[in-house]
């Protein structure tokens, strides 16, 4: 099967904050998996992330996922911890213990969310 | 003597291989990657013997021609730039490791013996021991950063990287082979002193009082365990309180900082313009190593409670990042996972262009020259890329302001050098001391601050050892 065509696309990179960045490098890496590919197609609408102090907004565009710094105006779910949270959850942390602890804050449609998951998640290095 | 005429007489003193005037040779040693201005040389000469070097230095005296040597052609100083006209001595072919002695942890190398070579060596027939390693391109030669007083990932622990030189054999300017330190004496180099201590006569000097053919360079153990982290903080004030308070406690074998840009330049962000305010300023690294687990375990703990001492100052520091969970987050981060290291990000760029302001200064002033030297650099439209690190426990501090340009571009370079002109003399009025200084600097900014009665034994002891003023004229010269 064919790698499906979507890119990420980092909006002002030269402007963009470390979150923005570290979003870019794991989006990139797992959309290369056409099944992650595939699944970020199918996502709508944007998300807002805030990690520590830092925002930005993570829009499902056609053919594209674009990173934008700051909140986004009208998202479908949002998500908002501290940054060692988000980097911890990023790496493959649980979910659930931040939630229950109050660490970790959701908003909006959760599904959103969970499809969001492990586009965002680093995967173990390839070998070769 | 013309140039033809020194041409013959080396040919036949070193064979035709060995002195070349070809376009390719004459290019390459003609430019670094910095600001300054390409220098045409006349002949470049490769020598792989110390006798080579003394013909080579023998025939310059009596044609009174200038002679630069010359290893890797990295350094940011514009040190490796020849006078006009001149010889380049190309020392790249003196790489041999000529012994190591594993119970005085000592190596006795050759100046064209690179990091990368040296690291190879050890890890085959050495692995106990180690040589400490600069963040500079792998190829770098270890004998010229030793006497250029640079600093490597030891230098927390065991300062710039001349104090590791336990002596040198040098070809004088005038043709005369020397040995110095405890290499004067006995077969094991052992230290610099009980000895009058002429190695200083080679430090510092940037290749102006003889050529270095031969040194012995201190190792240190290798413990078998490592631990290396980043600390994300939120505030430059807060990342030089955590830099002080852990250079004093003793435990990091290496800890330093690089500001957000750098950072951002790992992302492959080549340019990046603007902080968000939300975003940590800078990041901190360090590295531990140890002999067992607990042991590990204690030094951790001790990193933990000065970051928790930070932060009951009220600065924001996160907890330490394990640089195998960076990498995982983003490959780049591995070029900090184990040195010797190239980095592209710096090197690898449109217009290919980089330079510093590199410091040595009192650590207690690291943040009114890093945010004075913001300053500067965003007036001529440069990020803040600030490397920072304390020095021999503390006892004194590197800052360095890195700049990346498009050398193709005359107006970017007219702004770097005036970039790097207001911040070094910002920078010196502040106490720092610029190292590797670009001749430049040393005639502009350095010079009328130094105490005259330096700079005139300075000349009186060049005088003596280069009369006729051909050893790399034009560096640190004021």
């Amino acid at each position: 099967m064919s790698q499906p065509a979507i890119v990420v696309h980092l909006e002002e990179p030269a402007r963009m904050n470390l979150l923005g960045l570290i979003l870019r490098s794991l989006l990139t890496r797992n959309l290369a998996e056409p099944r992650l590919a595939r699944r970020a197609l199918a996502l709508r609408g944007a998300v807002a992330i805030q990690a520590g102090d830092m925002q930005v907004g993570l829009c499902a565009e056609p053919g594209r996922l674009v990173i934008r710094r700051g909140a986004p105006a009208r998202p479908r779910a949002s998500v908002r911890g501290s940054l060692p949270v988000f980097l911890d959850i990023a790496l493959g942390g649980s979910l659930l213990g931040p939630l229950l602890d109050g660490e970790l804050h959701v908003g909006g449609n959760p599904l959103a969310l969970l499809k969001l998951l492990p586009l965002i998640r680093a995967r173990a290095a390839r070998r070769g | 003597m013309d140039v033809q005429e020194i041409k013959r007489r080396l040919v036949e003193a070193l064979g035709p291989e060995r002195v070349r005037d070809d376009e390719a040779a004459l290019e390459e040693s003609s430019h670094d990657m910095t600001e300054l201005a390409p220098v045409r040389p006349a002949l470049v000469v490769s020598a792989t013997e110390p006798a080579q070097v003394q013909a080579v230095l023998r025939l310059a005296n009596e044609a009174r021609a200038p002679v630069t040597p010359r290893v890797a052609g990295t350094n940011l100083g514009g040190l490796s730039l020849p006078a006009p006209g001149g010889l380049v001595l190309d020392l790249r072919p003196m790489r041999r490791i000529l012994a190591i002695h594993p119970d005085e942890m000592v190596a006795v190398i050759e100046p064209g013996v690179s990091f990368q070579d040296m690291r190879r060596h050890l890890a085959e027939h050495h692995p106990g021991l180690r040589l400490g390693y600069p963040l500079s391109p792998p190829e770098v030669s270890v004998v010229a950063n030793c006497l250029c007083q640079g600093l490597s990932n030891l230098s927390l622990k065991h300062g710039s990287m001349d104090e590791w030189l336990h002596g040198v054999e040098a070809v004088l300017p005038t043709g005369e082979l020397v040995r110095t330190g405890s290499m004067a004496v006995g077969d094991v180099p052992f230290g610099r002193p009980p000895l009058p201590d002429l190695t200083g006569l080679f430090l510092g000097f940037q290749g102006t009082t003889g050529v270095v053919t031969k040194a012995a360079v201190a190792l240190f153990p290798e413990p078998p365990l490592r631990a290396r982290g980043f600390i994300l903080n939120h505030s430059l004030e807060g990342s030089y309180e955590v830099l002080r308070r852990l250079a004093r406690r003793e435990v990091c074998d290496d800890l330093g900082g690089l500001s957000w840009p750098t950072g951002k330049m790992l992302f492959g962000v080549e340019r990046p313009l603007e902080r968000d305010p939300a975003e940590p300023e800078f990041f901190l690294y360090l590295d531990l190593s140890a002999h067992d687990a607990e042991e590990l375990a204690l030094k951790q703990r001790a990193v933990d409670q000065e970051i928790e001492a930070a932060r009951g100052r009220g600065f924001r520091v996160e907890a330490p990042l394990p640089i195998e969970r960076l990498v995982r987050l983003e490959p780049a981060f591995a070029k900090f996972a184990d040195f010797p290291t190239r980095l592209d990000f710096l090197l690898d760029h449109a217009g290919g262009g980089l330079t510093w302001v590199g410091l040595y200064g009192p650590a207690a002033r690291w943040e009114a020259a890093s945010r004075d030297g913001e300053r500067l650099l965003a007036t001529h439209g440069f990020p803040p890329a600030i490397v920072a690190r304390p020095m021999k426990a503390g006892h004194f501090a590197v800052l360095r302001f890195i700049l990346t340009f498009d050398r193709r571009d005359p107006a970017e370079l007219a702004r770097v050098r005036a970039a790097v002109r207001e911040v070094g003399a910002m920078a010196l009025g502040r106490g720092f001391v610029p190292y590797k200084t670009p001749p430049w600097a040393v005639r502009e900014l350095l010079a009328p601050r130094v105490d005259p009665g330096m700079l005139q034994l300075l000349g009186r002891v060049r005088r003596l050892l280069d009369p006729a003023g051909v050893m790399n004229p034009g560096k640190w010269e004021p």
